[in-house]
């Protein structure tokens, strides 16, 4: 039995995606993974560094970017063909391999489908634990509910008194039922890099009017609604 | 590691009671997670200051609720808006608080624990005190055989603690059980209990569960519209949770804000005090006509839903035998 371990590396420091190719029972299974990279101006996103707008030139200062991704699936020609079997994931750009989900699949496939965020049913079950255990900050004290999508920093443009924004997407009661759906169609079937593109979410929100969401309303429903938007393979761009 | 599973509890309710609510499949009872959840229960290591535990609000001896006090007080002394609930027959509850926040028994400790009001900490923090404590990582690893805490554990430790405390043994209970029978007075008060009160106190639990506007004059100071909070619908204005009446004699003061101290003025406000509102409980639409012997025998009948078994139960009481006996542990 022979296996050959093949590291590539990007030109950007954090996207290493590490795959390994072996021999075995299950000739087909393909060890890979799903990388998130959220971007700001095209380059991987360094929280607590300044970026400016090009047009406004208002500076922009990410410090975080929570999310839960769930229910991952595989199709091919829009037929489910395999999917991940943990089903909830919360990436966290602050955590090393915290935008990473390795998976194992033997199914050929030509795109992929998440949720951003949880589902209502999970949402009403009690205490979890793993990735959705409450002390990973992602889960309101005052009011039972998931944050599905976390994002907080400073900009020039924030009406604010610090400048700050903080946005903490959640909620599973309709009318606000955020959670969202993205299908993206993937060339490789290994290494599965998607961008972020938080200059894109920043873009379409008026920070001089809402510079804040901290609890399910309409505000909260219209940034949940621009999420799949900022969600792209990243050959793409 | 050795391994050996928990003594499972078996949870037990009269047959007239409704099946619960709580999946107990998510979260099966044993004795050793029971006493687990006993002991946070009654541990100030939850708070910020280490001041304040869950029973500083949730005594026993006042049917698990804040006795004598309109709002409780958290940490440093500050005030809260609300009457801490009486705690009991929670596995039959949808949902928590007097709004309803919380949907899940499971998740309602973390309100407390993060108000700054009332424990002043996170979930995080409580964790982190837990994982250094040589008492709690013997508890732990009794309840799940892994000494580490986390967020999930310790609330579902909670819950368990929490579950166990069923009240079904009260007068009301033994006399439809055939066990005992009412006095005049409380034959009365029971009649006139179903004809006015029972639509939204519904028996066996004295409560629907629902949410309901029951004609309080609304607190200017507080400012609390209630489950509006959590529906945004403009019809929940000033509505709050049906408490159950079920040990009402050990859990004044009475409503939301604790406003009244007796059940007299409980009965005076639903025979004389209701305010007009558009949203106002259909069940009190019509006028309560009721005389000064009728409210005495209501009250009468009330008492009979004290159940000091429930009260005095030593197995619902302060741990003395986790916290006492192990000095050096903590």
């Amino acid at each position: 039995m022979s296996f050959l371990i093949q590291l590539m590396t990007s030109k950007i420091s954090q996207f290493i995606c590490i795959l390994f190719f072996f021999h075995s029972l299950n000739a087909q299974e393909v060890n890979s993974c799903i990388q998130f990279r959220p971007v700001f101006q095209n380059q991987t996103i360094e929280l607590y560094k300044t970026y400016f707008q090009v047009g406004t030139k208002d500076s922009v200062r990410v410090e975080k970017i929570k999310f839960y991704i769930s229910d991952i699936l595989f199709l091919l020609d829009s037929v489910v063909v395999d999917s991940v079997k943990q089903k909830f994931w919360l990436m966290d750009a602050d955590k090393p391999k915290g935008l990473l989900i390795p998976f194992t699949s033997s199914a050929k496939f030509n795109q992929i489908a998440f949720s951003i965020g949880i589902d209502s049913i999970t949402n009403v079950s009690g205490a979890l634990g793993g990735d959705l255990d409450p002390t990973k900050g992602m889960y309101w004290t005052w009011q039972s509910g998931y944050v599905n999508f976390k994002l907080e920093g400073h900009s020039s443009a924030s009406a604010e008194e610090n400048g700050g924004f903080q946005f903490h997407i959640g909620g599973y009661q309709y009318p606000y039922y955020m959670i969202q759906k993205v299908h993206l169609a993937t060339h490789s079937n290994q290494r599965i890099s998607v961008d972020v593109d938080l200059q894109k979410l920043l873009n379409k929100i008026d920070l001089s009017k809402t510079f804040q969401a901290m609890s399910p309303s309409q505000k909260a429903l219209e940034i949940a609604k621009k999420l799949p938007s900022i969600f792209a393979i990243s050959d793409e761009r | 590691m050795a391994f050996y599973a928990s003594n499972a509890y078996e949870f037990i309710f009269p047959k007239y009671f409704p099946t619960p609510i709580y999946d107990f499949k998510r979260n099966p009872l044993s004795e050793d997670k029971i006493n687990l959840g006993r002991a946070l229960f009654y541990d100030p290591i939850l708070s910020n200051n280490n001041v304040i535990s869950c029973a500083s609000c949730h005594s026993p001896f006042s049917a698990f609720t804040h006795i004598d006090h309109a709002l409780s007080h958290g940490i440093h002394d500050s005030i809260g808006t609300r009457n801490s609930p009486a705690l009991m027959n929670l596995a039959w509850q949808k949902n928590f608080m007097w709004d309803g926040a919380i949907n899940n028994l499971d998740m309602q400790a973390l309100a407390p624990i993060s108000h700054p009001a009332e424990m002043g900490s996170t979930i995080n923090e409580v964790v982190e005190k837990l994982n250094a404590s040589e008492l709690y990582k013997k508890l732990f690893f009794k309840a799940f055989q892994d000494s580490v805490a986390t967020g999930e554990r310790t609330l579902k430790a909670i819950s368990q603690f929490m579950l166990t405390l069923v009240s079904s043994n009260s007068k009301y209970d033994k006399v439809l059980l055939k066990k005992d029978t009412f006095n005049a007075m409380e034959s009365n008060g029971y009649r006139l209990f179903q004809n006015n009160c029972a639509a939204c106190h519904k028996e066996p639990l004295f409560t629907n569960y629902d949410f309901a506007n029951n004609g309080l004059k609304v607190n200017d100071k507080l400012k609390d519209n209630g489950r509006v909070r959590v529906t945004f619908k403009p019809g929940d204005s000033f509505k709050f949770k049906v408490p159950t009446l079920r040990n009402i004699e050990y859990s004044y003061p009475y409503m939301h804000d604790g406003r009244f101290k007796r059940l007299s003025e409980v009965l005076n406000h639903y025979a004389s005090g209701i305010q007009s509102y558009k949203n106002l409980a259909p069940e009190l639409k019509n006028k309560i006509n009721l005389s000064q012997e009728e409210k005495v025998d209501i009250i009468a009948f009330l008492l009979t839903l004290s159940d000091p078994e429930f009260v005095f139960n030593k197995q619902f009481q302060y741990p003395r035998e986790i916290f006492f006996y192990a000095p050096q542990e903590r």
